[in-house]
């Protein structure tokens, strides 16, 4: 039967022949069926939801999947690289070499992502698995719970709270020892708020009694103000964040999970954080009114819940919800007198063994499970390198002599290590030279190769701009973003006021790790801003590109170099 | 060619008939399986595969010749088609010389015309530029000076195009993978001969060149000899319009090597797909039987030039072997028509007479003198006389 296949391919196809498509192909699917499966068929118990990152591929499965990958290929090449019809010369026409470079690209991409396989029918198995769990419930739980449960060491700190007032007193108070910043938790002074701050407070600078809400047009205005900001210099300002105690159970409002993801505010638009700072405010006044009404039934009641939640996913804690409701009630403030241990005390009977966020962990898991299985443009981005980087190394070697190849890639390697030094040396980090490298190689082997000039130097020199070609587009774009970027810089410090493009009137930013933190003085320009944004898709379109380059360019000089004389 | 193809196709079928007659069946065989190739026609070459299948097993002349009959009238019944005109100009070499730059060698003043159906025979002790000369024609060479113009109808001017129309078989065959009708196939295929057209004729190239018996086996399983049957019937199957042979008896018994050339001579001439070819050699008389012309390279020159016929008069050459001969004993034998020159090199002698001696009258001497003679041959026209010092 075999045979007879083969028969048949080699007398009718023989490129689906030579390059045993037929055969590869389905090994391919069967290889993906099979780590899909594995993905897909793993059993799993509740308890493991609550291991972090628990989508994610685990090591083993990746050196399997590499091993396997490494080991199709090589099997592929022993056959495949039986027969070169382009260097026996038989008349195959350009497309047929084209096609062959894609089949080449397909074997590499198709061999190269069995983990992936296996991720996805991980996912779809998580999914299956957690598909009866309400996590919006179970985070209402855990949100309400938590407000009620000082958990020491984690944010249950002054910054989380709706309450404006608090804010502009708080400001009030601000001096050397305190800093803060408008971030994401507008509402959310930074401040260590100490005894002597507190007597202030109590003196009548703030009564938390008057606590009330931010208007709706001073919150919009904030989130603009806080999302028009660089991006450059947001994000570094989130890692300025510290949190400290807060000082009563009355003006904590922040949902521990389902909360805004803060290294992504900047994409997420202003109706939705709107919504959740809404969503948080009127959780925060229902549990306030049950403090509030003295509802201490509805307190222990959210508690019990929070703890038959832990049960279930197998956490463990001890802790007397009766107790805790009763030091709660017995402060009319309700100031945060206990902070409860997270972890066995060893003295201390009142402990939780994990704190709000360790049970994101399962939510986390779960809601990732639920989440589009589609490749993220990275992930993407990386794959289609790998394997256009393997497809140019391996036809590069179909269409030169082996000799010619192998100079190249010891070549490209001296060429490389010269560079880096000369950049070392210089200090120049511009890609303009690579740049410029690459292009003269493009021009010289195409002059070398077109007047027929050394054989041997001219197919180098070729494979040179060939394997420097893939990375031309993402250099130039990186380049051109950083060529087009506002150059000066200020140098700030804790004492530095800076303003920013005036839509932020004031800030005070102090990086531990960095001393100087770049701020654009002007706004970027529109290209600039067009190739920032767009980088990511221009740098996915080079595939196609590069490969279009191969047909237009390569190809037709390969058949070109291949028929020069050799001296 | 003759220029009736009916007339000629009549010609030949009428000589594998006689062949076969005669008892002259393996050469009538290799013969018939021309013819049938020439058809290029899928019922015949169907029917001739059969043939070779029942012929390979058959032990009955009566019902071999039936079968031939039955396969020579298929054939007849073909209409031909000639692709390529007979002695139409492929390739002209003008002046063409190259220079290494080390050593200084240099290859110079080459003129050469090779027409289709022709076999030119390139000649001459190692290292005198006989590869570098076939390697200038095949394109891997740059010539320093002179013009080479190749006249195929088929291929584009592009350099890539033209050369593979243009087969060079190198001295040493380079190294194959997978099994020796795999590879055949392949071949075909990617010419542009699919399917069952593609089966037909490379099972028939594989009786043709007697690799039936190693049609499954792989490099390293066959003999250099059968390696180089192999490389032929590869390139046969590519249909060149000029075939440039390295040294291709070299791993060749003295048998094959006179079949190889004999079936190469009558492959050039086919009616289907006409090709002209230059062979280099050592194996100067085997050679010389199938050349039109004869090129003798001398440290890079063209000593001389024309076939075994070609005109002026030269003084009349003999080798001779003869055991237990001395040359006080030729000289003897001699006495009366003394040569001008003779020379021994350990084995043969070479007796140089001069230009209106008889080699006739050169073998009654011999034979009268009772010389045991185990080797004659008359080289006044041969290349040969070129490598005696």
């Amino acid at each position: 039967m075999i045979s007879r296949i083969q028969q048949y391919l080699i007398t009718r196809y023989p490129l689906v022949w030579n390059t045993r498509l037929v055969w590869t192909i389905p090994t391919l699917l069967l290889l993906h069926l099979s780590f899909f499966l594995t993905g897909l068929l793993e059993p799993f118990s509740l308890n493991d939801l609550t291991t972090w990152n628990l989508l994610n591929v685990p090591l083993g499965v990746y050196l399997f999947s590499v091993l396997v990958s490494a080991l199709f290929v090589t099997i592929w090449l022993v056959f495949y690289l039986r027969n070169n019809p382009f260097k026996l010369k038989f008349p195959l026409p350009r497309k047929k070499l084209t096609l062959e470079l894609l089949i080449i690209f397909l074997h590499f991409f198709g061999s190269i992502t069995f983990f992936k396989s296996y991720e996805t029918g991980r996912v779809l198995n998580i999914r299956q698995f957690t598909q009866h769990i309400n996590v919006e419930e179970e985070m209402l739980t855990t949100n309400l719970a938590f407000h009620l449960i000082p958990i020491k060491g984690y944010p249950y700190s002054s910054r989380n709270t709706c309450d404006s007032v608090a804010h502009r007193a708080l400001k009030n108070l601000e001096d050397s020892t305190i800093s803060y910043h408008y971030n994401l938790y507008i509402t959310q002074p930074f401040v260590y708020l100490d005894e002597e701050m507190r007597e202030k407070l109590k003196s009548g600078v703030w009564n938390p009694e008057e606590m009330d809400a931010m208007e709706e047009e001073e919150l919009e205005g904030l989130i603009e103000s806080v999302q028009e900001q660089d991006y450059y210099y947001s994000s570094n300002k989130m890692e300025a964040f510290n949190p400290y105690v807060v000082f009563s159970f009355l003006h904590y409002c922040y949902d521990e999970l389902g909360t805004l993801d803060n290294s992504s505010f900047k994409d997420t638009p202003k109706k939705e954080m709107l919504e959740q700072l809404h969503l948080r405010r009127a959780k925060a006044d229902r549990v306030n009114s049950w403090l509030r009404n003295g509802q201490k039934d509805s307190v222990m009641s959210a508690i019990e819940s929070y703890f038959q939640l832990l049960r279930t996913y197998g956490y463990e804690y001890q802790f007397n919800s009766e107790v805790h409701a009763r030091r709660l009630f017995s402060d009319t403030l309700f100031y945060v007198k206990e902070i409860i241990n997270n972890n066995r005390p060893g003295i201390l009977d009142t402990y939780v063994d994990f704190v709000p966020n360790q049970i994101e962990t399962v939510f986390s898991n779960i809601l990732r499970s639920r989440k589009s299985i589609a490749w993220s443009i990275e992930f993407l981005i990386i794959v289609l390198y790998i394997v256009m980087g393997f497809t140019i190394l391996l036809f590069s070697f179909r269409i030169t002599q082996l000799k010619t190849w192998f100079i190249s890639l010891i070549g490209c390697g001296i060429v490389a290590l010269v560079y880096s030094l000369i950049v070392a040396i210089t200090n120049n980090t511009s890609a303009l030279g690579y740049l410029l490298l690459v292009l003269f190689f493009g021009a010289l082997s195409a002059f070398m190769v077109l007047s027929k000039m050394n054989k041997m130097v001219g197919g180098v020199v070729f494979l040179w701009f060939i394997y420097g070609f893939i990375a031309l587009v993402p250099v130039a774009v990186d380049w051109m973003i950083e060529a087009s970027a506002p150059q000066t810089e200020y140098s700030v410090t804790s004492s530095e006021s800076v303003t920013v493009y005036e839509e932020v009137a004031e800030d005070h930013v102090y990086h531990p790790y960095r001393e100087t933190l770049v701020i654009p003085a002007e706004e970027p320009s529109a290209e600039h801003l067009f190739l920032k944004r767009n980088q990511e898709m221009i740098v996915l379109l080079n595939i196609p590109f590069t490969l279009l380059f191969f047909m237009l360019f390569v190809i037709p000089m390969a058949y070109r170099w291949q028929s020069n004389p050799e001296e | 060619m003759m220029n009736n193809i009916e007339e000629f196709t009549q010609h030949r079928l009428e000589e594998v008939h006689r062949y076969f007659r005669n008892n002259d069946v393996q050469l009538g065989y290799r013969r018939l399986l021309d013819c049938a190739f020439d058809t290029n026609d899928k019922e015949v070459l169907r029917k001739t595969l059969h043939f070779c299948e029942f012929f390979e097993h058959s032990q009955r002349e009566d019902r071999v010749m039936a079968a031939v009959s039955d396969l020579l009238s298929a054939i007849s019944q073909c209409k031909l088609k000639a692709s390529a005109t007979s002695s139409a100009p492929l390739l002209t070499l003008n002046n063409v010389s190259k220079v290494y730059d080390t050593g200084g060698f240099g290859l110079r003043n080459i003129h050469l015309t090779l027409r289709t159906g022709d076999i030119v025979g390139l000649v001459g002790e190692n290292g005198n530029g006989k590869t570098t000369l076939l390697r200038i024609i095949a394109g891997e060479l740059k010539a320093d000076t002179g013009t080479i113009e190749y006249h195929f109808k088929a291929a584009s001017s592009h350099p890539y195009d033209i050369q593979s129309r243009l087969i060079y078989i190198e001295q040493r065959i380079p190294r194959w993978f997978g099994s020796l009708t795999d590879n055949l196939m392949f071949t075909l295929s990617s010419h542009g001969v699919k399917g069952e057209m593609n089966e037909l004729r490379t099972a028939l190239m594989i009786y043709r060149l007697g690799l039936h018996p190693f049609r499954n086996l792989t490099w390293s399983r066959i003999s250099s000899g059968y390696k180089t049957r192999f490389e032929l019937a590869k390139t046969l199957l590519r249909s060149p319009d000029i075939l440039l042979l390295d040294e291709p008896l070299a791993n060749l018994d003295i048998r094959s090597q006179q079949t190889i050339l004999q079936d190469l001579q009558f492959m050039s001439k086919s009616i289907h797909r006409p090709f002209g070819m230059m062979l280099s050699s050592q194996h100067i008389y085997e050679v010389e039987k199938v050349s039109h012309s004869i090129i003798f390279l001398k440290q890079g020159t063209p000593y001389v030039e024309g076939g075994t016929s070609s005109g002026n008069p030269t003084p009349l050459m003999i080798e001779v072997e003869s055991p237990n001969t001395s040359r006080e004993d030729l000289e003897a034998v001699f006495e009366a028509h003394p040569p001008k020159e003779i020379h021994y090199n350990g084995g043969v002698f070479v007796l140089v007479f001069s230009e209106d001696a008889d080699s006739q009258y050169i073998m009654e001497l011999l034979a009268q003198s009772r010389c045991h003679i185990r080797y004659f041959r008359d080289i006044s026209r041969s290349s040969s006389r070129h490598f005696i010092q």
